[in-house]
């Protein structure tokens, strides 16, 4: 072996041991980068001929990943998406059914009892009759905000799950064209981990809004569904779109390659934001909407039968205090549909204060059936009182809501287990990168110091030729 | 298991954010004095705290009402008793003008006096309270009695809720007091007297004495039942007083914070949160890096 072939093996030795120094500064320079996979800089011994001569080869780089703890990983960011989404939007339900700080639908019903109360104490007096009106007109646009609120809220839920979508297939499209970049950069044997790493970066951003399920093929390109339908299948990605099913509930569809028709996939929805909310929009709110529909059309049926059973100071009788103009089969949309009734509003001596014409204006029978109405069981099919019935609707909101809280707790703990196993296995310990820092560098000192020893051996020999 | 830099970081940040939303929640209750501050903070307490303040809302409703029910009954009670000593003085006038001795201007001056005091007795029949015409029924609109005393009111009674399930008679019934339905029309006996009187017509007189008592009795029974009216009234007042202390007190059972206990949990979590900033601050400074 001659004096120049061992230059070759320093030479060797020196880029061998750059090439360490510079995959640890990249593991350095993207300690914080979201998505970023661990680097190791693969290093082989190049054998030639003999045993006794051989060098170092780079034989390229590899990405610590594991595709294992990378689907729990994808599945717990969906499940904790799913239960935050859930949550946020029954904690703005749960806002509207408030009544702890004294300030809801149940002091404004409050409010109806005791103005009610004050006419029978007094049937003529205007003010008292004035009251009436008034807190019932409060009453009703109360009633609105809260069925109005949950219906901008469902409005609200249905365009967040359509920008969801939007954005799913954006990132599906992406997901295509860097599976085409990497196939291509693999079959030509190029280094594809940056791209691979801002293929999992679009993973990350569309685990926590829907449920993935990735699988990587041998040509490196990832086949991925959502919610059970194929979303990305090699170079190819297909759409979901959002549709109206015909109960109002909110429906999942995905493209097929081949067909025009996507299929229905809602029930395979299993995670991430849109499960969330479409659980939230579609069970949550359609329920308690429902059970609030009930409780106002219980209550206006209540008051309007007791007030059409008196007189008003004309002597006149059978008026209502409340309009329900639904727009279908009762109760649905009693709340956003409750107004003060035409008969009375603006006309307080139209208040049934008496229970016949003959103790007009100072009669207070029916004023007082209408406040005791309150102590009866007239609401749920005749089981609970009015405040009993608002009393239920608060608890099984905040139950709802309480849930939804355990839930994102635990979801978020697991999430936590889940990064933290990622982590450890693809994630950058700035510890490991300095000791590796050291390692290269004295590697590469170590090497400089067999090309100086080389090189003295080499003007040594100069010497005597010289 | 390997540990890396964004593990550390993100255990640290997992532990202070749910040490800081711990701390916030204790604040809240602190400051609030709330233990429940919104209904998914425990529905079952929410639930109670919304019924119990609905039946606080209308004890305090009632409460209201019946106390403007009450001074009705207060000035009615008293109208009766004025009336009643109206009825007194016109016997003891009229036996007075019963008697032989009195001279036929004695008569007529006393008879003068009689209808001063049927002005006196219609004027307290006509009063008005918080609703109106005080003995007029429903009719409190229009004065009880016309001019000439007759009734012009009807014999409803007025009755307010007292309580969840029972009602109290705010009213005094004029019907029953001063009109034939009580027993005697005492206008029309003290118009009669005030003729028989300036007709110097002693036996005449004498013949209204039992009328004039009759009148009088049926004021004092129709003041009785407005005194059992104003006793029960009272009862129930007391009773909403008590149950308004109850449901206060089961209120705070539900719902209310321990000062003690959240003072405590507050400085507590916030020696945690010092604690575990000091903490954070070594562990993420523990670096290879800072030793070379």
């Amino acid at each position: 072996m001659g004096l120049s072939s061992l230059l070759n093996t320093a030479r060797d030795a020196l880029n061998a041991q750059a090439y360490g120094v510079s995959v640890t500064s990249q593991n350095i320079t993207n300690v914080n980068t979201p998505g970023y996979v661990k680097r190791t800089a693969l290093l082989e011994t190049r054998v030639l001929g003999r045993e006794d001569y051989g060098t170092v080869a780079i034989a390229g780089l590899q990405r610590n990943t594991d595709q294992f703890i990378e689907g729990r990983y994808y599945s717990a960011l969906g499940q904790t998406g799913a239960a935050k989404a859930r949550q946020n939007q029954l904690t703005l339900v749960e806002a509207s059914f408030n009544d702890i700080s004294g300030s809801g639908l149940s002091s404004a019903l409050g409010s109806v009892n005791d103005a009610f109360q004050k006419l029978a104490a007094d049937p003529s007096d205007s003010v008292a009759r004035d009251t009436v009106l008034s807190n019932l007109s409060n009453f009703a646009s109360r009633v609105n905000t809260v069925g109005n609120d949950i219906a901008s809220q469902k409005s609200d839920m249905l365009n967040q799950m359509q920008n969801v979508v939007r954005d799913l297939n954006r990132q599906a499209g992406e997901i295509a064209n860097l599976n085409r970049e990497i196939v291509h950069a693999q079959a030509q044997g190029l280094d594809s981990a940056d791209l691979r790493d801002k293929r999992d970066q679009v993973l990350l951003q569309m685990a926590p809004n829907v449920d993935l399920h990735v699988v990587e093929g041998e040509d490196g390109a990832i086949f991925v569904q959502a919610a059970g339908a194929t979303l990305v299948e090699g170079t190819e990605a297909r759409k979901l779109t959002i549709g109206i099913a015909s109960g109002g509930n909110v429906k999942l569809l995905a493209g097929r390659i081949g067909s025009s028709a996507p299929s229905d996939v809602t029930k395979s929805l299993s995670g991430g934001k849109l499960a969330g909310l479409k659980e939230a929009r579609d069970v949550d709110l359609k329920e308690t909407a429902a059970k609030f529909d009930q409780y106002v059309y219980d209550v206006a049926t209540a008051l309007n039968t007791q007030h059409e059973a008196g007189y008003g100071l004309d002597g006149a009788t059978g008026r209502k205090l409340f309009d329900l103009n639904l727009p279908g089969a009762p109760p649905a949309g009693a709340a956003r549909a409750l107004t003060l009734s035409t008969d009375v509003a603006g006309q307080p001596s139209r208040l049934a204060a008496s229970d016949s014409a003959a103790t007009v204006p100072g009669g207070g029978v029916n004023a007082t059936k209408l406040s005791k109405l309150f102590d009866l069981a007239v609401v749920s099919g005749g089981t609970r009182t009015i405040s009993e019935g608002y009393s239920d609707l608060v608890g099984g909101v905040g139950l709802k809501s309480a849930t939804a809280k355990r839930e994102t707790t635990l979801r978020s703990t697991l999430e936590g287990q889940a990064s933290d196993m990622k982590e450890s296995m693809s994630g950058v310990s700035l510890d490991e990168e300095m000791i590796a820092l050291t390692k290269y560098q004295q590697g590469y000192q170590a090497a400089a110091k067999v090309f100086k020893v080389i090189d003295d051996l080499m003007q040594e020999l100069m010497g005597i030729l010289r | 298991m390997r540990i890396t830099d964004a593990m550390r970081t993100n255990q640290t940040l997992r532990n202070l954010s749910g040490l800081r939303e711990s701390h916030a929640q204790a604040t809240e209750e602190a400051t609030s004095g709330l233990r429940v501050n919104r209904p998914s903070d425990d529905a079952t307490a929410a639930a109670l705290l919304t019924r119990l303040q609905s039946r606080l809302d209308q004890n305090t409703s009632t409460q209201k009402a019946m106390s403007q029910g009450r001074a009705d009954l207060d000035q009615s009670e008293s109208a009766l008793a004025e009336a009643s000593d109206i009825m007194k003085r016109a016997k003891e006038l009229a036996l007075t003008a019963a008697n032989g001795g009195t001279s036929p201007d004695g008569r007529k001056a006393t008879a003068l006096e009689i209808g001063g005091l049927r002005q006196q007795l219609l004027g307290l029949a006509n009063l008005k309270g918080s609703r109106g015409s005080l003995f007029a029924g429903s009719q409190t609109g229009t004065p009880a009695f016309d001019a000439s005393g007759v009734y012009q009111g009807d014999g409803y009674e007025h009755n307010l809720q007292s309580g969840p399930n029972s009602e109290v008679t705010v009213s005094a019934s004029g019907e029953r007091a001063f009109t034939i339905a009580g027993g005697r029309d005492v206008f029309a006996d003290l118009s009669a007297l005030e003729t028989a009187m300036n007709n110097n017509d002693p036996a005449a007189v004498s013949g209204y004495l039992d009328a004039l008592d009759a009148g009088h009795q049926q004021m004092i029974r129709e003041r009785a039942r407005v005194g059992v009216n104003q006793n029960r009234a009272e009862q129930s007042d007391t009773l909403l007083t008590h149950t308004k202390l109850l449901l206060e007190t089961q209120k705070a059972t539900a719902g209310a914070a321990d000062p003690a206990e959240s003072l405590t949990r507050l400085v507590t979590l916030q020696q945690n949160i010092e604690q575990a900033l000091q903490v954070a601050r070594k562990v993420l400074d523990l670096q290879l890096m800072q030793l070379s």
